[in-house]
């Protein structure tokens, strides 16, 4: 057998043990050792566990992931998704559909800080699923702005998915960062569009609230400006050049801690609940990561990557169909995996080609983590639409689906925008200093 | 479980605010150290000396306890679709199937671990900036694998004496 047929087997293995809920890291770090020792013998596989096993979490770039995590964590537990829905509430929840517009708003605004489309779906919910049925919004809309609005969380920075990205293709974070402010704003863009549409068509599915008057947006605004402060330090430090994203996380971390030990947050177990959520999120992203590093230490012996790039070379297509068969794939694929599984294993494959045809790697990134978000809200394992379903169990997942079509078409737009404006994704970074 | 869950969660979470401080103290040397005219300016170091390998050696002490915590509370990233589908049984006997393969995976990287740390111990290798026994560093990896490979063998008891909710 060859060895890019080995490695494409491998694959598939690694398909196969996932659909039987095998862990997806340890699917990933066993088809990779098989696949290792089928090519090169048994007795190399020793120095490959325990190298990956080493690497695959000791960069120190890696960091960041459980730092940002902290950040996130705390922030949620200071009441931020509250205080963030009632400040884009305040000025536009009078405007038809303005509380679905403020549930993307306060989406988009907690996906900065946090970085998990889950987490942000899980704690937007609660907040903001009641008060738009006690104001007579259609279950359709409610629930399927709050699933869009949480797939923001993976690509407005700080991204947990552009952090694996750029660790696989060693393109820089910050870059990453800055690149994926524009297409996160577009998106949280697109989407108020959406709702405003949706609206304008049947009115019922969204009407209008009251206005809040000027003390009550000043006073809302004075309760989200330590977060939003932060934010900004964090993402502003990166831009400018002050912090490393390392230390910027660092910076995040420790200012949510600060935030929430001020506003008298971490009373009772919630300081011990937090440091629990924050070690398991991050116990299940590098159990993921560990098991990658030794499926890609497996592909690399193959050399399917390269037989991949060759097949493409002297296949004839132009690049644009070859991007767009990528990105036709990656949507199929994710409506059966998750967002991080897909970009660890699929990413080493993938990369090579898109690089080897000149598209730019800083782009790339961010057109494939807009198209894991539809990933997340696509049946049948959009896991945005469980998390809504399961938090509320008057919603059925078939009202969350209908409710969420709409947006999907955004998303749809946004990627060929995307794909025909790359400056949108690359002017940013190319200001940096 | 639940004991060993929480101090290790706890530990992980200790570490993990030191690299916090170390990153943190870093920034503050450098941006005291470059303040033009400060007193005590050719006092203070630039930075934290080797603030680099300090920073991994507490991120890989957080990234494998974490790991053992999520087997040890039974979380991980899994993918149900087809597994929804199946009979109770068959499902039962997948999560066991899983429990076991994740147990070999473990248990073969936790021996690994044992053989490369003491070749870095024998070797006398050392850290890049400040010299620190590279051997440190797989002390958590040694103890990480190794708890998740327990806590793989501790479902698969619960799978056998049906208590463990997971299965």
């Amino acid at each position: 057998m060859s060895g890019p047929l080995i490695g494409l087997l491998g694959f598939a293995a690694t398909l196969a043990l996932i659909a039987v809920e095998v862990p997806v890291g340890i699917a990933m770090g066993v088809a990779g050792i098989a696949g290792y020792a089928l090519l090169n013998g048994f007795s190399s596989t020793g120095f490959i566990l325990g190298t990956a096993v080493f690497d695959a979490v000791s960069n120190y770039g890696l960091s960041v992931i459980p730092l940002f995590l902290m950040m996130g964590i705390f922030a949620a537990r200071c009441g931020l998704s509250t205080d963030l829905y009632a400040f884009v509430n305040a000025f536009v929840g009078h405007f038809r559909g303005g509380l679905a517009i403020a549930s993307i708003g306060a989406c988009a605004g907690f996906g900065a800080i946090c970085g998990s489309s889950l987490a942000t779906v899980a704690t937007i919910t609660p907040v903001a699923l009641p008060e738009m049925r006690r104001y007579g919004y259609d279950d359709r809309l409610a629930a399927g702005s709050i699933a869009a609005g949480g797939t923001l969380g993976i690509l407005i920075p700080p991204s947990i998915i552009l952090v694996v990205y750029s660790l696989l293709t060693q393109e820089s974070l910050g870059k990453l960062f800055v690149a994926a402010f524009l297409p996160g704003l577009l998106g949280t863009v697109l989407y108020a569009l959406g709702v405003v549409g949706q609206t304008y068509v049947d009115p019922k599915l969204g009407p209008a609230g009251p206005r809040a008057s000027w003390r009550e947006r000043g006073r809302v605004t004075l309760k989200v400006w330590p977060v939003l402060g932060l934010f900004g330090l964090v993402m502003g430090g990166i831009y400018l050049g002050w912090f490393s994203p390392t230390e910027a996380a660092a910076v995040g971390a420790a200012g949510a801690f600060v935030i929430a030990l001020v506003r008298g947050a971490l009373k009772g177990g919630v300081l011990g609940a937090a440091a629990q959520e924050t070690i398991e999120l991050s116990g299940t992203l590098f159990l993921v990561m560990i098991g990658a590093a030794v499926f890609n230490f497996f592909i690399e012996t193959t050399q399917l990557p390269q037989v991949l790039v060759q097949s493409v070379n002297s296949s004839g297509l132009p690049p644009l169909t070859v991007i767009l068969l990528i990105i036709g794939c990656y949507v199929v694929l994710g409506c059966f995996m998750d967002a991080l599984s897909m970009i660890l294993l699929t990413v080493p494959f993938v990369f090579p080609v898109v690089k080897a045809l000149g598209f730019d790697p800083l782009w790339f990134g961010i057109v494939i983590v807009t198209v894991t978000e539809i990933g997340l809200i696509t049946p049948p394992i959009g896991m945005n639409l469980f998390v809504i379903s399961g938090m509320d169990r008057a919603l059925t997942s078939g009202v969350v689906i209908k409710g969420v079509i709409p947006f999907i078409i955004c998303d749809l737009i946004r990627v060929v925008i995307l794909v025909a404006f790359p400056v949108l994704a690359t002017w940013l970074p190319s200001t940096m200093r | 479980m639940l004991r060993i869950t929480r101090w290790v969660t706890g530990v992980a979470f200790i570490v993990l605010c030191g690299m916090v401080v170390v990153t943190l103290a870093d920034i503050v040397l450098r941006l005291l150290s470059r303040m033009p005219g400060h007193p005590f300016a050719r006092l203070i170091p630039p930075a934290v000396p080797g603030v680099v390998d300090l920073v991994q050696l507490t991120l890989v002490t957080v990234a494998h306890l974490s790991v053992a915590a999520t087997f040890l509370v039974g979380t991980h990233v899994t993918v149900d679709v087809i597994a929804n589908l199946m009979p109770h049984k068959a499902r039962r006997l997948a999560r066991l199937f899983g429990w076991a393969v994740s147990f070999a995976f473990m248990a073969l990287c936790f021996v690994e671990a044992i053989v490369q740390g003491r070749g870095q111990y024998q070797d006398g290798i050392l850290s890049a900036t400040i010299s620190l026994p590279m051997w440190w560093y797989w002390i958590p990896v040694v103890i990480g694998t190794g708890l998740a490979a327990l806590a793989c063998l501790g479902h698969i008891a619960g799978w056998a004496a049906k208590t463990d909710r997971s299965l």
